[in-house]
């Protein structure tokens, strides 16, 4: 169908009006009005807007659209389902899919609601036949929070009647009316002072080459701050898996932060808020886990044959049981004084111009930042070298801890270098954290399912099948753990040849 | 996509109204659909309101897609275009013998519509000659309204020989009784005696009412202006029956 052309008026209009003097220009019938209401979708982290799609409902029937080609998709909605809505709550499989690849574990949100009065104008020649088509369309946005208005006009031309869409055109100009390539729903996000896309979990600081280092890792800090606040809700209100992910990582990288630069905030203060902030960690710890493991279910059991499958659901079931209770008491912690407490000293902390000065505090951050990374870079290099088929565990996990500190720090400082450079490098290390990373999470659930094994009573039946199935996936998991081993030494090489030192050499060596 | 002609050698049987409402249907169906109106007299266009060309050439049509798509008109319905009937087609035999593959003309000019329409509807001319050769050859169904008389059947019998003499496959001829009047004896005759017979008509036959008469003054399909009526109901399954033979 022909996208039709959006027409604005910078100031507030009157239709009624509008229509009068359409009507006094042209021959115009007024059909019906129409009222519909549009409900727009996405999730918290806005993964339709970003690929250029729109989810929209109106009354039954959900349409996806793509922006670039104003293609849609649509179905109907999905029957009975818990709120809030995930890609596998809808019926048709083919947009199931589509939905799938878009959102993969992030719950479906609404985002507005447009009640839309529609009115359509028909501009007719003498012989009564439409010649073009005005549909005159206010919407009143809302969404929990706030409302607004807006009012637009869609103009469509009729097939073999060039001309006279043309005059339809250029009367609504000297009317001061404005073509509008914006699509209405970004419109109504901009009325209702929404900026799509502006969550993410995505580390994205913008950092001046001429800040001093105390002042890149406030800026760090207190955006690593804004996102744990911004992702409470969502956990407290079960919403879906990633708030919680989202706010562990904040964690994480604040107290990776706090870790490796030395001597930029009082001593006294990172000890604090380290300490703090891993009891934090600590206390959702077990809750994060469960969540994998139920997230990995469906992985979990195409590893086994279907004889076997059934065997895994008292393991799953456990995992459910034990999650409801880990996220009750993590909710706890969030409601706890203590936490709020936590968050506002450091927020006032990171606002506090009078804290005393450090070593480091005013060094310009350029220079610090290439030697926390090119010292990071030294010691993988090494930790790699050192291993060969008589490796321990120990000497990859401490390879695995290097690799994570280099990471961050690479994305912390990301726009003080090119980035296209900084994004090769991260994808390279990607790669190795992934093979020691998915090593390491496989030793992990190995050690779950076996602690799981002592707690059954092998007598009964029931439990052999368990027993079985779990023995198949520890199996399963030796082995591609075996297969991860032996492509271990060709990745880490890559990621530590030649023109690869020497790039890393050239671009962090503190000595250039 | 399939091309569909409503054909006749006489005229006054109901040909164009069947052509217009059956159009209409398939566009409210979801199909995109084309109706070519081929008759010079363009009594299709005028009941869309479409005025027929004074300036569109039988050249141009036969030269192909870019000048046929500049003279294609959106109806006022969604999903149905115009192709409007010009007062040069007075002349389209006459052009399109002079011309090289003469009978595959219009199939040729048509191609090229293939992936934007679903359904191409010609409403042709009440006569025999090239053009209606050419329509032969390019449509793959041709629906010929018939009004149950003795006169309407020699005229279908000999289009019949027709096909049979040029070869032509006779199997896309669907005719259908139209204008039909179910108090008249010779009517009920006829149809008894054609309807189940080897000629394969199709199942529903259109009523003479005034309502199809009353689309000249409406200018709309009939089931736009009379939604519920003895017509509309007549006219909406023969179009199931259409769909059905043209799907398979």
């Amino acid at each position: 169908m022909t996208r039709p052309l959006i027409f604005t008026k910078k100031v507030r209009f009157g239709y009624s009006s509008l229509i009068n003097k359409i009507s006094a220009a042209f021959n115009v019938v007024r059909d019906n009005r129409i009222k519909t209401i549009e409900l727009y979708y996405d999730t918290f982290d806005w993964r339709f807007y970003n690929k250029d799609f729109l989810l929209i409902r109106e009354k039954d029937t959900y349409k996806l659209r793509n922006l670039k080609n104003n293609r849609a998709a649509t179905t109907g909605a999905p029957q009975k389902f818990k709120d809030p809505m995930f890609w596998w709550n809808f019926p048709d499989p083919h947009f199931k899919t589509k939905l799938k690849s878009l959102t993969d574990v992030r719950a479906i949100l609404p985002i507005i609601k447009i009640d839309f009065t529609i009115i359509p104008l028909r501009i007719i020649n003498n012989d009564g036949k439409t010649v073009s088509k005005i549909i005159i369309k206010r919407g009143l946005i809302s969404n929990h929070q706030k409302r607004g208005l807006e009012t637009f006009l869609e103009i469509f031309p009729v097939r073999g009647y060039p001309k006279e869409y043309q005059k339809i055109r250029q009367f609504l100009e000297r009317q001061d009316f404005q073509s509008d390539p914006k699509d209405p729903y970004l419109k109504a996000l901009d009325k209702m002072k929404i900026v799509p896309g502006e969550y993410s979990s995505k580390i994205k600081i913008f950092l001046n080459p001429d800040m001093t280092a105390r002042q890149a890792v406030i800026s760090i800090c207190k955006q690593l701050c804004e996102t744990m606040k911004t992702n409470e809700n969502g956990i407290k209100e079960d919403i879906d898996t990633e708030f919680l992910h989202d706010f562990r990582v904040a964690i994480r990288r604040t107290r990776a932060l706090l870790a490796q630069v030395k001597k930029i905030l009082p001593v006294k203060y990172t000890n604090f808020y380290k300490d703090e902030f891993a009891q934090l960690q600590k206390k959702s710890n077990r809750l994060r886990d469960l969540d994998v493991y139920l997230l990995g279910k469906e992985s979990y059991l195409r590893n086994l044959p279907v004889e076997l499958q059934g065997g895994l659901n008292p393991f799953f079931n456990a995992i459910s049981k034990e999650r409801k209770i880990e996220y009750q008491k993590f909710v706890k912690v969030l409601r706890n004084t203590r936490y709020s407490k936590l968050i506002d000293s450091w927020e006032s902390l990171l606002n506090d111009v009078i804290i005393s000065k450090t070593r480091n505090a005013d060094k310009p951050i350029l220079q610090l930042a290439k030697k926390y990374i090119y010292r990071r870079y030294k010691n993988i290099k090494r930790i790699g070298e050192n291993i060969d088929h008589t490796a321990t565990d120990d000497q990859f996990h401490k390879l695995r801890i290097e690799c994570k500190k280099l990471r961050y720090l690479l994305e912390f400082f990301y726009s003080l270098f090119p980035s296209i450079i900084m994004s090769t490098l991260i994808k390279q290390l990607k790669l190795l954290q992934d093979n020691l990373g998915n090593y390491n999470d496989l030793s992990i659930q190995q050690n779950e399912l076996k602690n799981y094994l002592q707690f059954i009573k092998l007598t009964n039946i029931k439990n052999l099948t368990t027993a079985a199935a779990i023995g198949g996936l520890v199996t399963k998991f030796c082995e591609k753990q075996q297969e991860l081993r032996s492509s271990f030494h060709q990745i880490f090489y890559q990621f530590i040849n030649k023109s690869s030192s020497e790039r890393f050499d050239k671009l962090f060596n503190p000595s250039n | 996509m399939k091309v569909l002609a409503l054909y006749n050698i006489k005229g006054g049987v109901g040909k164009t109204a069947a052509c217009v409402n059956l159009s209409y249907l398939a566009s409210q169906d979801g199909f995109p659909t084309l109706l070519c109106d081929l008759d010079p007299q363009g009594s299709a266009s005028f009941y869309f309101r479409i005025k027929p060309g004074k300036k569109f050439s039988t050249q141009k049509l036969l030269k192909g897609k870019k000048t046929i798509d500049k003279n294609i008109k959106g109806t006022d319905y969604e999903l149905l275009d115009l192709l409007p009937s010009d007062i040069s087609y007075r002349n389209l035999d006459i052009i399109l013998d002079s011309m090289k593959k003469s009978k595959k003309k219009i199939k040729n000019v048509l191609a090229p519509f293939t992936e934007e329409y679903t359904y191409i509807f010609l409403d042709c001319p009440p006569n025999i000659t090239l053009v209606s050769e050419n329509i032969f050859q390019a449509a793959h169904h041709i629906l010929v309204p018939l009004i149950p008389t003795t006169l309407s059947i020699i005229t279908y019998e000999k289009l019949v020989k027709f096909f049979k003499n040029k070869s032509l496959n006779r199997s896309k001829i669907l005719p259908f009784f139209s204008m039909v009047e179910k108090r008249k004896k010779m009517h009920q005759g006829i149809m008894e005696n054609y309807q189940y017979g080897k000629h394969s008509f199709l199942k529903t036959q259109i009523p003479f009412t005034a309502d199809i008469e009353k689309m000249g003054i409406y200018r709309e399909p009939v089931m736009v202006f009379r939604r519920r009526s003895k017509a509309t109901e007549a006219y909406e399954n023969l179009w199931q029956e259409i769909k059905k033979i043209t799907s398979s």
